[in-house]
């Protein structure tokens, strides 16, 4: 009971407390005549830049060092190392799939998609991709030589492209072919192909998409260096350096189209049925145009006293709209028709 | 209008807009001003045997066709009901003139079907009109049978009792 009454007082003294304002400034007599005499403006501290007397002059602040060139290229971002329960998985064995995610970083869903495309890709190339989905901070350990590990799981069967791909940081991605391919491309089309490749991927927001973007990206550069490893000619569009994002190919135009369904030698043939068609289409419409309707004349009997004519026919109201014309079909009185 | 008088030479459409002179019954009304007016932009000989006159009342927002002799045997009740229904909703509008295009339209569906039909079978089409024939002309060929049949009756001497 005391305790609970001496709890109370003191809510009670805050209260009172935080209720009770501060005291009004005043003026003073001194600043009060200087203001009326014009020798001092109120606020004119926040006006200028003087230093009011008293204070101690403001420092001076030093520019902030920027980010050099190495900082800017180089992510600063801790690594991280993989752990060592996958380390079999990803580098013991040559793997059984053309996606290596043991780590589990993609979800099933976006696995399946990932490897159908790569299973789609091997089907249509030579070239097998092969890509090892790693954290985006996470490193290979150093006793992991990709080139070797090449050279041991992918110098046998299909020919390969390995790609070692950084989930979130498509710019780590490295690109490693099979020995045999390594003696046909050079190392500059390989950078380029990944450069081109992180290029479309960093179009992305998302990590999947632009694993996705990167993976598109590199089938159609290893298609051509397919081509170029077979001996055929590229374009120069395609390898050079400052290549522009692919565009989308453009849909054939209607006249290609219509090349292709049509066959040569029957151009003229089809321009004169056509031809013929539209003639006898103009024709018919004149010929219509032209018709004449004619009835016989028959005799008739004059009826209800009519020399011209005794026609009844129908009449239809159209002040709402119930009835329906339908409703109105049988021309019977209003009293006579149901509600 | 022109267009169904280009298609149709021997018939023509009038129209009568407004109302109907304080006659209740449109039916009447388009009777007796098919029967006795007279279209100044027709040849004063031509006749209205050939006419179709659509009357719109828009008081009494109704309409109605009257049809001439001429047309006795290709049009009925049920083919002026088709023309005035497809105009029903225009008119309930108040877009007559477009509801007015449409009947005609209509009409002028109705009245080639039937002129391909007068053409390849004409008869049907007079019998709808042809007069009923007269007692006395009937009971006339009847007897004039008989008495035929008398003369080259069954057999010599022998005659009906």
């Amino acid at each position: 009971m005391r305790r609970g009454l001496l709890i109370a007082w003191f809510v009670v003294c805050a209260f009172r407390a935080s209720a009770i304002e501060p005291a009004l400034p005043s003026w003073g007599e001194a600043d009060r005549a200087a203001v009326k005499a014009g020798k001092w403006v109120p606020g004119s501290l926040l006006l200028t830049d003087e230093v009011p007397a008293g204070e101690p002059p403001a420092e001076k602040q030093e520019p902030l060092p920027g980010p050099t060139a190495e900082e800017l290229v180089v992510d600063q971002t801790p690594l991280t190392q993989i752990p060592e329960s996958f380390l079999g998985e990803y580098f013991n064995e040559r793997p059984k799939s053309l996606l290596i995610d043991p780590q589990k970083l993609l979800s099933p869903q976006q696995y399946r998609d990932r490897l159908a495309f790569l299973d789609y890709h091997a089907t249509d190339s030579s070239i097998d991709l092969v890509i090892y989905v790693f954290g985006m901070d996470q490193e290979i350990p150093g006793e992991v030589r990709a080139e070797e590990l090449a050279e041991r799981l992918y110098s046998t069967e299909r020919q390969a492209a390995v790609v070692f791909y950084f989930l979130g940081a498509p710019k780590r991605s490295v690109l490693y072919l099979s020995p045999s391919l390594t003696d046909t491309i050079s190392g500059a089309e390989q950078t380029h192909a990944v450069e081109s490749s992180v290029i479309k991927s960093l179009e992305k927001a998302d990590v999947v998409d632009q694993l996705e973007a990167f993976s598109m990206q590199i089938s159609t550069r290893l298609y051509w260096l397919e081509q170029l490893s077979s001996g055929s000619a590229i374009p120069e569009g395609v390898i050079s350096r400052n290549e522009k994002p692919e565009s989308k190919p453009m849909a054939p135009r209607a006249s290609e189209r219509l090349n292709k369904m049509i066959p040569p030698g029957w151009w003229m043939p089809g321009v004169v049925l056509v031809g013929l068609i539209v003639v006898a289409l103009s024709m018919n419409a004149w010929l219509r145009q032209r018709i004449r309707y004619r009835f016989p004349e028959f005799e008739v009997e004059p009826r209800l006293g009519g020399d011209q004519g005794a026609g009844i026919g129908a009449v239809i109201s159209f002040a709402k709209s119930s009835p329906p014309p339908a409703q109105q079909r049988e021309q019977v009185p209003e009293y006579q028709r149901r509600s | 209008m022109q267009r169904f008088n280009r298609q149709f030479p021997q018939l023509f459409v009038a129209v009568h807009t407004g109302s109907c002179g304080g006659m209740a019954n449109l039916r009447q009304f388009g009777f007796w001003f098919l029967n006795r007016a007279k279209f100044e932009d027709l040849p004063s000989d031509r006749g209205n045997l050939s006419a179709i006159l659509l009357v719109i009342d828009a008081d009494a927002r109704s309409a109605g066709i009257s049809f001439g002799y001429g047309l006795d045997a290709f049009l009925d009740e049920e083919d002026t009901f088709q023309c005035l229904a497809r105009a029903h909703a225009y008119w309930q509008e108040g877009r007559h003139s477009e509801g007015l295009v449409k009947a005609i339209e209509q009409l002028a569906i109705v009245l080639k079907r039937r002129s391909r039909q007068a053409r390849r079978n004409p008869v049907r089409f007079e019998r709808k009109v042809a007069r009923p024939a007269r007692i006395d002309v009937l009971a006339e060929k009847i007897g004039s049978g008989r008495r035929a049949e008398s003369f080259d009756g069954p057999g010599n001497g022998e005659g009906s009792p």
